[in-house]
């Protein structure tokens, strides 16, 4: 379904340049549910940019169902992140000046043609499959940081995305809260979302059926597959 | 919803940036309005106050003059043609040409030899002439006059209103050029008698060194049925005024107008006087300028300290899917609403300031409130645009946010 070939990528800050990727090639089936780990500094968040579109890479290239993203266009690559790709940041992203229900619709209000009744509701779904349809009317500052989560993955889910990229969904919750978010990506992948997932956190990364490790903008090991770790 | 929606969102959540914004902007846009409010007026009132220099176009009866002599003796000139002009015609030819917007007063005159008595007893042969006051007063600002002028209400040192007055073809009275009062022994209140009407003296004028002392000054409409002359005039004085347009012109036009006419140009007043108008109009819209170009800087500049803060929301708008002009359109729409809703905010503000200050400087009282649709819209209109213009580097500096800038943890 996605695919990364030989991807380079490297930063120039002052003076000194970072190779954040070497040379990194990885697939992802489509509905796998994939764990990117390592330590702080070893090009995860970047890898999980390229895979995103949101960064380029110097050099290699990145298939989506077999065609080069950097061929799509600017155009196909916008279609792109609007209907396939849903992202979750470390630290939420939400706009803050709209209500987590307009956060949620945000995806269609790339147009000036106003959102129908029918995407209204289907936004009012996600967010109680993500628990929070009492909060629709909540600006992201009234909501905690384990909900402000939660708006995004619904965000990633009312444009039915076929796969969720997600840097430390985690990273930045306590442990109960984290716990709840998994849960709620492990049962969205049961439902055949792809999910690729950047944490620190060793129990999360179990979770995943492909799970790998990166060191210096390298990937360590291939992982153990452990299949079906995503409780039922 | 729709894209809109989300720089509506922010505005309103961000109300007192927005309200801060909009303030900066209508200032500028009532100061500006305000300005060529006062500078029209001014103009407008200028236009009047130089108008008092006199007419500078001059329609006379046109007659042809035979030199009549013989064997080298001359015997004077002989003059053939109308001796009046039709006053309607006159009216008509200045409301119908094309620059009938730049005359400003049209002043037709009688000119007849009457036979007054005054208060010496025996009748004077003196100069009569009928005006129309309004318009004569219009064109002779320079005149002083020792009470007061017929068609106003009886001044300081006036004579009581006649009771004859309630009938509104009756002379309201003359005004009496200085030496002819002199001559017929009258003052302001006295009598005299014309073509056997008594007239009350209503004001004498103050020495002029023309030609206005030594006649009696009366309503045209009197003169004119005292000596059968009915709509008639002797000549008619016009008082033009043009930006652009040479006198010349306008004369030319009259006179293909009136083809009995004989229309002459008074050249060099006008030019000066439009001059100093232009001039006075120039400075206030530099001035206007000024002001606009430092709200716009102002806007331009708040807005890219808004794109520097909010790149997050942009990257994060990026990596949903938004397209470059989508987030164009985000940021130029917020500033076009600022700059909507200063122009009709500004519009009004700077009318009434307008007439506050006009108020101040004495010219024009109670101009204000004098609120115009179109201007309005054209206000709104115009500064949107320019909060519009003023947004397009912030906005193209946004559109141009990688989406990666979402991802970058502060
Ligand atoms: N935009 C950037 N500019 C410069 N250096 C960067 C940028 N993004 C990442 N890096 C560098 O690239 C390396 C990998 O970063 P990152 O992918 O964020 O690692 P991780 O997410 O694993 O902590 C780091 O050394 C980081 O400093
Ligand atoms: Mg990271």
């Amino acid at each position: 379904m996605l695919e990364v070939r030989n991807v380079s990528k490297a930063f120039a800050a002052e003076g000194t340049v970072t190779q954040a990727l070497h040379r990194i090639n990885l697939a992802v089936a489509g509905g796998d549910f994939v764990s990117v780990a390592g330590p702080s500094g070893s090009g995860k968040s970047t890898l999980l940019g390229v895979m995103s579109t949101l960064v380029a890479p110097d050099e290699g290239a990145v298939l989506y169902n077999g065609e080069n993203v950097a061929a799509m266009g600017e155009r196909g690559v916008d279609r792109l992140r609007r209907r396939d790709f849903g992202v979750v940041f470390q630290f939420h992203h939400l706009m803050p000046t709209m209500t987590a229900l307009e956060n949620v619709l945000l995806p269609f209000l790339h147009r000036l043609r106003p959102v129908g009744a029918s995407l209204a509701d289907r936004a009012r779904e996600c967010l109680e499959r993500v628990g929070l349809a009492h909060k629709a009317d909540c600006l992201p500052a009234h909501l905690s940081g384990g909900e402000q989560q939660r708006v995004a993955i619904a965000r990633a889910l009312v444009k039915r995305s076929r796969i969720l990229f997600a840097d430390e969904p985690t990273g930045s919750l306590d442990s109960a809260t984290g716990d709840r978010i998994m849960e709620l990506l492990c049962g969205l992948n049961a439902e055949g979302l792809a999910v690729v997932m950047v944490t620190h956190n060793e129990e999360y990364a179990a979770l995943a059926r492909t799970r790998l490790t990166m060191r210096d903008g390298m990937l360590a090991d291939a992982g153990g597959t452990c299949c079906a770790a995503c409780p039922a | 919803m729709n894209i809109l929606s989300i720089p509506l969102r922010y505005m309103l959540r961000k109300w007192p940036k927005t309200l801060l914004l909009f303030g900066v902007f209508t200032l500028g846009a009532a100061s500006v309005v305000a300005l060529d409010h006062v500078s029209s007026r001014v103009a407008a009132n200028m236009e009047r106050q130089l108008a008092a220099f006199g007419a500078n176009i001059l329609v006379r009866p046109r007659t042809d003059t035979l030199r009549v002599g013989y064997g080298g003796v001359s015997l004077g000139a002989m003059q053939f043609g109308a001796r009046h002009l039709d006053e309607a015609a006159v009216e008509r030819a200045a409301a119908t040409i094309a620059d009938r917007a730049n005359i400003a007063t049209v002043a037709p005159k009688l000119l007849a030899l009457a036979m007054v008595r005054g208060a010496g007893g025996s009748p004077v042969n003196v100069g009569l002439v009928g005006v129309r006051w309004d318009r004569e007063r219009r064109i002779k600002s320079h005149w002083r006059v020792d009470g007061a002028y017929p068609d106003e209400a009886a001044g300081p040192a006036g004579p009581a209103r006649p009771a004859k007055l309630a009938d509104p073809d009756a002379p309201r009275g003359v005004v009496a050029g200085a030496r002819a009062a002199a001559a017929l022994g009258v003052a302001p209140g006295g009598v005299v008698r014309i073509a056997g009407q008594d007239l009350r003296v209503a004001g004498v004028l103050r020495p002029t060194g023309g030609d206005d002392d030594s006649v009696l000054l009366a309503d045209l409409d009197f003169v004119q049925r005292a000596f059968g002359l009915e709509g008639k005039a002797s000549f008619v004085e016009v008082a033009a005024l043009c930006s652009g347009c040479p006198i010349d012109e306008i004369a030319a036009q009259l006179a293909a107008a009136l083809p009995g006419a004989e229309v002459g140009a008074l050249q060099g007043v006008v030019r000066q006087r439009m001059h100093s108008i232009g001039f006075v109009q120039k400075l206030l819209l530099g001035v206007s300028l000024v002001i606009l170009l430092t709200a716009c800087a102002m806007v331009g500049l708040s807005m890219l300290a808004a794109v520097n803060e909010r790149v997050r929301e942009i990257g994060l708008l990026r990596s949903l899917g938004f397209s470059r002009g989508a987030v164009f359109v985000i940021f130029c729409f917020e500033a076009a609403c600022i700059g909507l809703a200063a122009g009709l905010a500004g519009y009004a503000l700077g009318t009434l300031a307008g007439g506050e200050a006009l108020g101040l400087i004495d010219v024009a009282r109670g101009a204000a409130g004098e609120f115009d649709g179109v201007r309005l819209a054209a206000t709104a209109g115009l500064m949107g645009l320019l909060a519009t213009l003023a947004a397009f580097a912030p906005a193209w500096k946004a559109a141009r946010t990688e989406p990666s800038r979402a991802l970058t943890a502060l």
